[in-house]
């Protein structure tokens, strides 16, 4: 098999006396699609925080393309290519869809701050070719018609959708997708699994997807990994491991899971 | 020199710096006194509405000026005076929280502080409207009794102001602590609109606290009358900053918190001016500030705050 | 072709008002000549027309207009866009008006003239920019309320070190300054202020700084380095606020610690959220209308004071986005930033 673009290595995050992630492994290889599934408070969402640096984690190593990326800043980390939606979302709300895609791209832009109190020519074609690019990707997720928009004024599907798009917009090797499909009604869901598909096929991202709803996790997933209490209590295809009897019990401590983990 | 000489000389040098170590610790105490007292209404009012109330040292001033006009124009006695003053100021307290503060709750925090700033310089600009730039002199409301002792100077105006402010806020402290009154405004400082779906009455709350607040830094205004016996419409700009000092020392939100951060400041205080030029008092207090700031910015008392992912 | 006219259009406007300005100056330089000089040569009724034209006092009003644009435009940087809440932008005006005084008194002897006051102007600037380096390091760290009094500490600290600093003329003050400060320096540098912040704003390093304001942690995870962010905006902010600073000085020819104390931070506060914060247009309203607004008033004597703080309450209870109420002012948004650009031309 190929070289994993992202490996955690026996990856630990103590918060005080609690143990949210306990030596966690994973290895993603490009172009796979992996999943984190669980009970509320298991750890997922933490796995994220450490991969993109918002913790440093207690022990373990996380290697970007075998490179050590723990301990350092979240936006070298962004910058070298991990990008992630949040579980509530979180955009730049007072920011227009366009420049909400167009601050994503700020790693990548070449002109210097002279440029700008230029106003030269450079500073304003990479401008132009900067709103080109934020207008393609808008048009991808069909958001091209509100680009002018406050960012807080689309309805709850198109947000989610924004905040991939600006994901994407940093051009990353490795997607993260927290709980995208959090709060959605079952067409959406369906549209939503179309569009994590395609952005498979036309970016090219490895994709690590947090998920409660199984269908979502059944129709993407090629394998799972099912977290308790900061644990991993099961890996494998989706089908096989909703079948085992220590993620059925993991979930039927949950009441509010067991529909969807059962089914 | 003889030996036993050379021991006098050390032993009277050591009582005379004792002397001076008593009579400084009256002094911070009488400072920290006010200081505590202004920087409570500062803690409470942050505690309920998370709201810097930069109005709060220039309600001091009024206080002082409304305490001028009670014991002078009315001949209130001593005791009178205090109460119609705490009085008055509680409900120029809930007055102004009535008119400008709440129409804001909602409103993004900026337009609150911008509101606090414009009320302190409305309170500031009108006083000196009316009453003039120039320093007043306030009236003895005690007859003032110089003590000495062993070289040690006090008065009774000075015990009188520290033995208060501590009554004041041992009082205070068991309000908050005891009553349900003071235990809502505690649970506010956690969340406010958890708070609120308990059925608590905020606004009902929230006066209170203006009140507490503004009547004791009226005491505080007397207070300064007293031991300084001029005051001014700009006296409240200074000492408001320092008692906000003294807050964000103690931990802001926290009433035990301002209390402790008004001694500790005091003290401070009396020590700079004892040992270094005038001039540098205020650069002193602000520097402590900025430390603290910088090293724990949840002050001594404060709670810690923690970003969510 | 459409944008091609409207640069060159702006750009034949501010010549056009700089050529004003430098006409205006020429004209109270020439009227003063005059009245020295050659009182006799011509008509009284000229010397009337002239006085109605280029009332000095008119004048300085204008300048202090153009002044106030730029430290309301500065403070928009951190306040504005940034999204925090600096209370003590006269430090950095107070750092910026004694480094350039000290340029052309110290380094000039106060005989340079023309060519040491543009000097003077970017050593203000420069020396408040290292000075905002200094405020932005805790706002690494402490953000809000608390980042707030750190600035309003700072602004404190400022004045009592130049009052403690006997070189600096301690607090009796520092003067000598020739008055260099006249109309088309002041619209020069209100312009240049206005076309870096606008350009800045509109760059990837403004919507870093937006970025910030919206949603720190967000902003890291897409690549922004929030902590530059921060020192631009703090350097930038402050820079400008510097050469506001320069040319105070050199229009009174005076200035002592008192004046850069937490009142005037105050006064800029209030022409910001007064025309409204985080858009061009407001804090250049704001300034223009607190300014006039003042002088306005003067009719009211000491209680103009006690107006213009009820109706700052006022507009905040009543419209807390400002007078520009969040919407920014048609020509200062690029017009790039306003057509659709996806199928562009050619």
């Amino acid at each position: 098999m190929t070289e994993p673009i992202l490996r955690l290595d026996k990856v630990s995050q103590q918060f005080g006396g609690l143990k949210a992630v306990s030596e966690f492994s994973l290895e993603l290889h490009p172009g796979e699609l992996v999943g984190i599934i669980g009970p509320n408070g298991a750890g997922k969402t933490t796995i994220f925080n450490l991969i993109t640096g918002v913790y440093s984690p207690t022990a373990g190593d996380i290697l970007l393309r075998g490179k050590r990326i723990n301990g350092l800043a979240s936006h070298v980390i962004a910058a070298a290519g991990i990008s992630r939606t949040f579980q509530n979302i979180r955009l730049f709300r007072s920011m227009t869809v366009l420049d909400n895609v167009k601050t994503a791209f700020n790693a990548r832009v070449r002109y210097s701050m002279l440029d700008v109190f230029l106003g030269n020519l450079r500073y304003l074609q990479e401008e132009r070719d900067l709103s080109d690019k934020a207008w393609y990707l808008l048009e991808r997720f069909g958001l091209e018609d509100r680009a002018r928009e406050r960012s807080s004024s689309l309805p709850y599907g198109l947000q989610r959708k924004l905040e991939i798009a600006r994901a994407l917009a940093c051009n990353p090797s490795v997607l993260l997708l927290d709980e995208p499909a959090a709060g959605m009604n079952p067409l959406e869901i369906d549209e939503l699994i179309e569009l994590v598909l395609h952005i498979k096929t036309e970016f090219e991202p490895a994709i690590l997807l947090i998920e409660h709803q199984m269908k979502v996790v059944r129709s993407l997933c090629e394998r799972v990994k099912v977290l308790d209490f900061g644990l991993t209590i099961a890996e494998g295809p989706p089908r096989e491991v909703s079948r085992m009897p220590r993620v059925l019990e993991a979930y039927l401590g949950e009441p509010d899971e067991p529909a969807s983990a059962a089914g | 020199m003889p030996m036993n000489g050379y021991y006098g000389f050390y032993h009277d040098n050591l009582t005379r710096r004792g002397r001076l170590m008593i009579q400084q610790a009256l002094n911070a105490l009488q400072l920290g006194s006010i200081y505590a007292l202004i920087a409570l209404g500062y803690s409470m009012v942050y505690g309920v509405l998370r709201l810097i109330n930069f109005a709060h040292g220039d309600i001091f001033m009024v206080g002082s000026y409304i305490a001028l006009y009670f014991a002078v124009k009315l001949n209130l006695g001593a005791p009178l005076t205090v109460l119609a003053t705490m009085a008055a100021a509680a409900f120029l307290g809930v007055l102004i929280e009535r008119i400008a503060y709440r129409p804001l709750r909602s409103a993004p925090r900026v337009s609150a502080v911008i509101t606090a700033l414009g009320v302190g310089i409305f309170l500031e600009t009108f006083t000196l409207a009316v009453v003039g730039p120039q320093p007043q002199a306030f009236p003895e409301l005690l007859p003032k009794i110089i003590y000495k002792f062993d070289g040690i100077r006090t008065s009774s105006t000075q015990l009188t102001i520290i033995l208060l402010s501590f009554v004041l806020m041992v009082a205070l402290d068991q309000f908050v602590q005891r009553t349900r009154t003071g235990m809502a405004m505690r649970a506010l400082s956690w969340d406010l609109h958890l708070v609120s779906l308990m059925g608590v009455d905020i606004d009902r709350i929230v006066s209170i606290t203006f009140a507490l607040g503004t009547s004791l830094a009226a005491v505080a205004g007397i207070f300064v009358g007293l031991a300084y016996p001029v005051i001014d419409p700009y006296m409240g700009i200074m000492v408001g900053w320092k008692a906000f000092i003294a807050a964000v020392v103690g931990g802001i939100g926290s009433v035990r918190g301002a209390m402790a951060g008004g001694y500790i400041l005091g003290a401070i205080e009396i020590l700079a001016v004892a040992n270094l030029p005038s001039t540098y008092r205020d650069m002193i207090a602000f520097a402590i500030l900025l430390f603290i700031l910088l090293v724990k910015p949840s002050g001594f008392f404060g709670s810690p705050v923690s970003k969510k992912v | 072709m459409n944008l091609l006219l409207r640069g060159k259009l702006t750009a034949f406007l501010v010549v056009i008002g700089l050529a004003a300005c430098i006409g205006l100056d020429q004209l109270v330089a020439f009227k003063s000549y005059y009245l020295d000089n050659l009182s006799g040569t011509f008509s009284p009724q000229a010397l009337e027309i002239l006085s109605k034209v280029i009332d000095p006092y008119y004048l300085q009003i204008l300048i202090y207009v153009g002044i106030n644009i730029i430290l309301a435009s500065s403070l928009n940087v951190v306040n504005g866009y940034m999204g925090e809440f600096s209370v003590g932008h006269a430090a950095f005006m107070a750092v910026g008006a004694y480094a350039g005084s000290l340029v052309t008194v110290g380094l000039f002897k106060g005989v340079g003239g023309t060519f040491a006051f543009p000097i003077a102007l970017l050593a203000g600037g420069i020396a408040a920019g290292f000075f905002g380096l200094l405020v932005a390091i805790p706002s690494f760290k402490t953000r809000g309320d608390y980042l707030a009094i750190v600035t309003l500490a700072l602004n404190m600290i400022v004045k009592s070190v130049i009052e403690n600093i006997p070189g600096l003329g301690g607090p009796q003050g520092y003067s000598g300054m020739a008055r260099s400060t006249n109309l088309a320096w002041t619209f020069f540098c209100v312009v240049a202020t206005i076309w870096c912040i606008r350009n800045l704003i509109y760059s990837r390093y403004g919507r870093s700084i937006i970025a910030v304001r919206e949603d720190e942690i967000a902003a890291e995870l897409v690549g922004v380095n929030t902590r530059n962010a921060k020192i631009l905006a703090f350097v930038i902010s402050s820079f400008f606020a510097g050469i506001a600073g320069v040319l105070f000085a050199h229009l009174i020819q005076f200035i002592n610690p008192r004046t850069f104390s937490v009142l005037k931070s105050t006064d800029v506060l209030v022409m910001l959220y007064l025309g409204g914060a985080g858009t061009m247009g407001g804090p250049v309203l704001g300034a223009i209308v607190y300014t006039i607004a003042l002088e306005l008033l003067r009719f009211l004597g000491i209680w103009r004071f006690v107006v213009t703080p009820l109706l700052l309450i006022l507009l905040m209870i009543l419209r807390p986005t400002g007078i520009v109420g969040g919407h920014e002012i048609g020509p200062l948004i690029p017009t790039r930033e306003k057509e659709p650009c996806f199928p562009t031309n050619d």
